[in-house]
């Protein structure tokens, strides 16, 4: 009990504006994903290269609006573009047919329950945000 | 739904299989629309109109006057998603240089076997080099136009293919990897220079293409065989062959005329890009054999760097014509060995053979230094300034291109 109450501080804490100010992100599967994700597999997953899991499951990314800091952020960081190159990126997959964006969830609280909810999601969140109820597959520093 | 009622007293497995996935469709929970459209606004000025007498350029950009130019298009696509593996699209296209016609250059259902392979079917864009495919869409790439040296061809022969297609894409190891084929034919009039149109047909089209990538590297490896095309002639090539055929140089005027002829399209390009930095080389070849369509050898060398929301970038392109083939010689033989006054006419008909394959070849090279300015989300500003040199002709010009390229 003692032991909850720590946690539910914690998440109390750090779901706070100050706290969440700069924060590493974190790569979030449903936890019934095994195996190892890499930075790669997530950006190809993410880039609609590869619509798999690395085990094999079926994988579909979820994404934050573009206006969210946290979209510039896994963008570069993971796959290695600007937004403008992203863009670019996405114009080439839509207009050959060959891709479409990730869709997208309103906040961080509705990336992580539906990747709780549903293993194919893939999606990332403030370091913070996670809890038990997801994976955490990757850390974005 | 005539098909169907004949087979459906005594129905036959496959047609009744296909009408009820036919009819089916409509049926399906929800069906997915998603609309996107992409547009370029061009304006460009040649410093003077003398490479336009005998250039690739003379009708895709401009003359010595700043005008929009036919660069200039707008494009919509409209996608259904009947299910998870079933859909169909459109996209539609108006552009400057096809007088501003609406062309539909995608139409198309699309079908996803598995995870990896998607099968085509209806009208779509040859994948003859890299940006073929998505040649109109100016956001997607930091020039104004891909080098005109490779895909000028692509801007009026041979681009929507009426066919099937297979595309299929899966990781190996570490790399991703992507084969792709196509069987087809295409029909169409070109718009060529002077307001001059032909109209050319292909049948029995295929192609196959190959592309790998890892991290910051990709190259792809293309080959096309049209083995059956006909291309119409110019005006003024009608009456040349007519000239021909009526002093008995039937062959000559044969060789020359495309008629079921085969090309053959050889594409090979190599990217890297690492940090903010990027290279791309494309390198082409077009074999025709011996006619007027000239056996070419093209490519293009393009450098860039990403600063904040600016990409600087060069390009050296260059096209040639990779053989020599010597119509006029009979004509010239033959003169030789007559009385002058008979010689005369024969020579002024070699003289008309030259420059027809002359003209219909071009030897030039080019360097392109542009910038490109992301300067609000879906909107780019790209500035590029192009010598281009006619090596036949000798001649240097200028060209001067402004262009804002969006997304919607």
């Amino acid at each position: 009990m003692k032991n909850n109450l720590f946690v539910v501080s914690f998440w109390f804490l750090c779901a706070s504006p100050l706290m969440s100010y700069g924060e590493d992100l974190v790569v979030i599967s449903n936890p019934e994903i095994k195996g190892e994700v890499s930075s790669s597999d997530v950006a190809r997953i993410y880039l609609g290269k590869v619509n798999q899991f690395p085990d094999g499951s079926p994988a579909e990314p979820l994404d934050v609006s573009p206006s969210d800091p946290n979209y510039e952020k896994f963008a570069r960081k993971v796959l290695k573009k600007s937004p403008s190159q992203l863009r670019a990126y996405w114009a080439k997959q839509i207009f050959t047919s060959r891709a479409s964006p990730p869709k997208t969830r309103k906040n961080q609280k509705e990336l992580r329950k539906a990747v709780a909810t549903d293993k194919r999601y893939l999606s990332y969140i403030d370091s913070g945000q996670a809890d038990d109820s997801v994976r955490v597959v990757l850390k974005v520093e | 739904m005539d098909i169907c009622g004949e087979h459906f007293i005594k129905p036959k497995h496959g047609s009744l299989l296909a009408c009820l996935f036919v009819f089916s469709l409509p049926l399906q929970a929800e069906i997915q629309w998603q609309g996107n459209g992409f547009g370029s606004v061009v304006a460009s000025k040649l410093d003077d109109n003398s490479i336009n007498q005998m250039n690739t350029f003379s009708r895709d950009t401009s003359d010595d006057s700043v005008k929009l130019s036919p660069n200039t298009r707008l494009g919509y696509q409209l996608s259904a998603h009947f299910n998870k593996r079933f859909s169909m699209t459109a996209q539609a296209i108006t552009q400057g240089n096809r007088d501003f016609d609406i062309n539909l250059d995608w139409l198309y259902a699309s079908y996803k076997v598995d995870e990896n392979l998607q099968l085509n079917i209806g009208r779509f864009r040859r994948p003859t080099y890299t940006y073929s495919e998505y040649l109109h869409v100016g956001y997607s790439y930091p020039w104004i136009r891909p080098p005109v040296e490779v895909y000028s061809l692509d801007l009026e022969f041979f681009t929507r293919v009426e066919g099937v297609s297979l595309f299929y894409q899966r990781p190996v190891g570490s790399w991703l990897a992507s084969v792709q084929t196509y069987y087809g034919r295409s029909s169409d009039t070109a718009k060529l220079a002077f307001n001059e149109n032909v109209d050319f047909r292909t049948r029995n089209d295929r192609g196959v293409l190959f592309t790998v990538e890892k991290d910051a590297f990709n190259a792809r490896l293309g080959y096309h065989k049209l083995p059956d095309t006909t291309i119409g002639l110019q005006s003024s090539g009608v009456v040349l062959l007519q000239s021909l055929r009526s002093v008995g140089f039937s062959n000559i005027a044969d060789d020359l005329e495309i008629r079921n002829r085969n090309i053959n399209f050889y594409n090979f390009s190599v990217g890297v890009d690492v940090e903010n930095y990027f290279v791309n080389a494309e390198f082409t070849q077009t074999e025709i054999g011996r006619s007027l369509g000239p056996d070419e050898k093209s490519w293009y060398v393009t450098a860039g760097h990403r600063i904040n929301a600016f990409t600087l970038h060069y390009t050296y392109a260059d096209r040639g014509r990779d053989n020599e083939y010597l119509f006029s010689q009979p004509i010239r033989l033959l003169a030789n060995n007559i009385p002058p006054a008979a010689a005369a006419p024969l020579l002024e008909l070699a003289t008309a053979v030259d420059f027809a394959v002359i003209s219909s070849d071009t030897d030039q090279y080019s360097h392109t230094l542009g910038l490109r300015y992301d300067f609000d989300a879906p909107y780019t500003l790209k500035v590029e300034g192009q010598q281009i040199n006619d090596r036949r002709l000798g001649l240097s010009n200028y060209l001067l291109s402004v262009a804002v390229d969006f997304v919607f």
